[in-house]
């Protein structure tokens, strides 16, 4: 009686542990295979492909903003309120990188710390109203407002090289299903 | 008492009469009537919020220094080291001009990257509120406030060349 007790004890153990190197398998194999990186890096130099939707600004023949040698300078204009469509797949906004800037931008949109639509290069006297969110975006964002930011990064035009200060600004994004 | 009575009926019915002359003007004509019509400006135009802001920085660069003297000591075969270190800024200042419709806060800050978590960043002014752009001149001098970035700690001795340590951060919200 008492050998057919440590026999069952025995099975049950081995079936547990069956069932736990299976787990850490799966586990294992999502991982290196199937786990998607959500973090966005900050390019060190600005991305040679310019923003598809970036437009010229209409009547902008603003002359460069007087940057001290070595330095820079970026002019931003916004309209604080983004809305994102999620049947879409884009963020609808009003931002400009007026001619008197003399920095290229790139435009990030984040919400909580999250990046959810980063656009291509936005050279100086160009403008975007809408950016495509980024890959699996949709899927973290569910109708609402929240509080928001965008990012500009600056880049010399010359050198591509990142300037050493960013610019955030307060946003409101609502998202529409 | 009935004449009393009667004639304060005769009274209250001449006070009742009276009433319906007040509800018209006394320069009514005869047979007509005025009517009040009663009026308000609504302002229907919007103005959203449109944030408008210029920001210049100068090269930022700064040199750390290590001016001083090595005396060495023949008691422990070591140096004692006595040196003064300072740091140089060049073009360290970061301008703001507000050109918006609202009014504005920029809040600066300094950020070392990891490698060089020794350098410290200090600012004469952390934030900078400026007015609305609204009736003021595209040139006033309220709408532009600067501030000074100084660094403090220290550098390691194998940066030799000019190198980026560290990044600022304007950020802009709207001012209440």
């Amino acid at each position: 009686m008492i050998g057919k007790h440590e026999e069952k004890k025995t099975w049950l153990i081995i079936v547990l542990l069956v069932i736990g190197i299976v787990i850490c398998a799966g586990v294992t194999i999502w991982a290196l295979f199937f786990r998607q990186n959500s973090d966005t890096l900050i390019p060190d130099y600005a991305p040679r492909k310019t923003e598809q939707n970036a437009y010229p600004i209409t009547g902008d023949d603003e002359t460069k903003l007087n940057a001290p040698e070595g330095g820079g300078a970026i002019s931003i204009e916004y309209e604080s309120r983004v809305t994102i469509d999620l049947s879409d797949g884009m963020a609808y906004l009003n931002y400009a990188n007026p001619g008197k800037s003399t920095q290229d931008i790139v435009l990030r949109i984040e919400i909580k710390d999250t990046v959810v639509a980063q656009s291509g290069t936005i050279l100086p006297g160009h403008q975007v109203s809408e950016l495509e969110l980024l890959e699996d975006s949709a899927k973290k964002l569910r109708e609402g407002v929240y509080d928001a930011k965008f990012r500009i990064l600056s880049y010399d035009p010359k050198t591509g090289e990142k300037a050493m200060v960013d610019t955030l600004a307060e946003i409101t994004v609502t998202v529409q299903p | 008492m009935r004449k009393i009575a009667a004639a304060l009926q005769a009274l209250v019915l001449v006070l009742v009469m009276s009433t319906a002359a007040f509800s018209a003007n006394l320069d009514t004509a005869p047979g007509t009537q005025d009517i009040d019509v009663h009026a308000k400006y609504v302002d229907g135009v919007s103005a959203p919020d449109k944030l408008s802001v210029d920001i210049v920085w100068g090269a930022m660069e700064f040199t750390y220094s290590v001016s001083g003297s090595r005396i060495w000591d023949p008691a422990t075969h070591t140096y004692i080291i006595r040196t003064q270190p300072s740091w140089a800024a060049s073009g360290n200042d970061i301008t703001v001009t507000n050109h918006s419709n609202v009014g504005i806060t920029a809040s600066v800050a300094f950020e070392a990257l990891d490698l060089y978590n020794t350098v410290n960043g200090q600012l004469s002014a952390d934030s900078i509120t400026l007015p609305s752009a609204e009736n003021k001149a595209v040139d006033a001098a309220e709408l532009t406030g600067t501030t000074t970035l100084t660094l403090a700690g220290t550098l390691t001795d194998t940066v030799t060349v000019m190198t980026r340590v560290g990044s600022v951060t304007v950020s802009i919200a709207k001012s209440h």
